[in-house]
């Protein structure tokens, strides 16, 4: 196994050459034992490992042939050096470890990567992931306090039941006129206010294609309504009982509209985003200037000291000073809030700066993902939806990738 | 938004190509620069926005030039090298994302798995859980 960096440091010994073609010796070291908090997979991904075969990638146009108008050792010569590891990627494939999964949140741990890929998970879950929400408003009677277009905004903040999203069209790829129930939704609303007033919500929107049987998706789609139990252990104060709320009605004054639903996502208007938030942040790893720990603080400090470092230290009894342990330098084990803590005590008993010795850094390669849910659709789906919104994106720019290299070719231009 | 791609390849003699992916942004644009980075062919890559309200990113990459095939005739010595660069720095281009394709399934299995796991773990504490009360 020959570690090899390219251009640009970068951390890790992230790059890898197989010695061969043989998936299995590649899927082996993929699935390493303790690579994965999962059982290895015995099945090879969905991917397509294709042999390195200059032959049928010259006849399968499909398999981006650009070596075919090349003559035949030409073509072979240069294949083979150019795909030399070619059946597997190049960077390796993350970790994942799952920390705290409901519908509303999730937490995991996201490693062996770097910020770009995880960047581009976090962009995809809040700009691409399709939902559907409320996005034309015909206003037939209102004499409420709010003016239509308020109105109109609130409406499209209430997130909607999306988990048929994947399945509907957008209204500018559907085939209808104008929308239909395979690209849209339709809300009626015609509330009055009461003599003690009257609380306009979400649950006062009646989806008009509410048969299952004749309109499978958008009978599907309603508000949420719920929201954290935890906050109003009272039922009579919890949101998901009451809806959320769309304007306050005083006796006589009414509310009448049409509204229509549609498929989209964040990026075109923030309503469609299906997360209230995605973040993600780098843990931090501490080390020690062990020279400057040594020189700044007394023997018996540095004893005290050993005590809190639960074998990340160990003392060396010549020099009367504090070193790293095997186990710390292997990565068995790190130091502890408790002795990061203590060991700042002791630096601003004597006078210097915790930073001067402490030295914080985050790892570059590890990513704790927290993901919230608007409820449109459950927290651990919008990530699965996020995955495939990117897939489909490389595999659409694969497709026109090949078809331009392709193009090329036949016109002489390689 | 446009889409598609254009390749602006064979310009120059170091053998790179730049190829113009339209309606893409530094989602995409980043993690792939990051995929292509790890490729041991890789010399050089990066992508750029060249305008924030032009929905292209342009992304160059150029190989490494590797041992040359013993049967090359070509008269023009220093043409073949480039020619022979670019087409290696377009596989880089394929490579690339035939690798984030291959590390967004293995993210999506690893996550549905450890989902099932989590999944099947509350079921269990659960039913533990009923039997306790019972
Ligand atoms: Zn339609």
């Amino acid at each position: 196994m020959e570690e090899h960096y390219s251009g640009r440091a970068q951390p890790g010994p992230e790059t890898f050459e197989s010695t061969g073609n043989d998936l299995r010796e590649y899927i082996v070291y993929r699935e390493a034992p303790g690579a994965s908090p999962c059982a290895p997979i015995k099945q090879p991904p969905s991917y397509q490992f294709k042999p390195i075969n200059w032959k049928t990638r010259k006849v399968d146009r499909q398999n981006l042939t650009v070596y075919f108008s090349l003559s035949r050792t030409e073509a072979s010569t240069r294949l083979k050096a150019a795909t030399r590891g070619q059946a597997m990627p190049n960077a390796r494939f993350p970790t994942l470890e799952l920390s705290e999964c409901t519908d509303e949140s999730l937490k995991f741990v996201l490693s062996r990567t770097d910020a770009s890929v995880a960047n581009a998970l976090r962009r995809v879950m809040i700009a691409e992931v399709p939902t559907i929400a409320i996005d034309l408003v015909n206003i037939s009677f209102n004499s409420s306090p709010l003016h239509d277009e308020f109105i109109a905004h609130r409406l499209g903040m209430i997130p909607l039941v999306s988990d048929k999203a994947a399945d509907m069209n957008y209204t500018r790829d559907c085939e209808c006129e104008d929308f239909c129930d395979l690209c849209a939704v339709v809300f009626q609303m015609d509330v009055e206010g009461q003599v003690e007033g009257t609380t306009v919500t979400s649950q006062h929107l009646q989806n008009v294609w509410f048969d299952p049987d004749t309109y499978p998706r958008a009978s599907t789609v309603e508000p949420v309504h719920w929201s954290c139990g935890a906050e109003h252990p009272d039922p009579a104060l919890d949101a998901s009982a009451s809806g959320i709320i769309i304007a306050k009605l005083k006796a006589g004054q009414r509310i009448k509209l049409e509204a229509i639903a549609r498929k989209g996502i964040g990026k075109e208007h923030a309503k469609w985003s299906p997360v209230a938030t995605v973040s993600y942040k780098s843990e931090p790893v501490v080390s020690l200037r062990l020279d400057e720990l040594n020189n700044r603080l007394e023997v018996a400090q540095r004893q005290e000291l050993l005590k809190w470092s639960d074998g990340a230290l160990k003392w060396d009894a010549r020099t009367n000073k504090l070193e790293y342990d095997d186990a710390f330098k292997y990565g068995r084990t790190a130091l502890s809030n408790d002795f990061v803590r203590k060991c700042g005590e002791m630096l601003v008993q004597v006078g210097s700066h915790p930073s001067e010795v402490i030295l914080l850094n985050n790892d570059p390669s590890r990513f704790e993902f927290f993901v919230e849910s608007t409820g449109a659709i459950s927290a651990p789906v919008v990530v699965v939806n996020a995955i495939s919104v990117l897939r489909n994106k490389l595999q659409e720019l694969q497709t026109s990738l090949r078809a331009e290299t392709l193009d090329r070719v036949e016109h002489g231009l390689y | 938004m446009g889409t598609g791609v254009k390749i602006h390849a064979g310009e120059g003699r170091d053998g790179a190509v730049t190829v113009e992916l339209h309606g893409e942004d530094h989602t995409l644009g980043n993690a792939l620069r990051y995929v292509m980075m790890k490729n041991k062919h890789t010399q050089f890559c990066s992508y750029s926005v060249p305008h924030p309200s032009e929905h292209v990113i342009h992304l160059r990459a150029q190989a490494y030039p590797d041992e040359r095939g013993g049967d090359e005739s070509m008269e023009d010595a220093e043409n073949a090298e480039s020619e022979h660069v670019a087409v290696r720095s377009m596989d880089l281009v394929h490579q690339g994302l035939d690798d984030l394709v291959a590390m967004c399934d293995a993210v999506k299995r690893t996550f549905e798995a450890a989902i099932d796991a989590h999944d099947a773990a509350a079921s269990s504490g659960q039913a533990a859980e009923s039997q306790y009360s019972r």
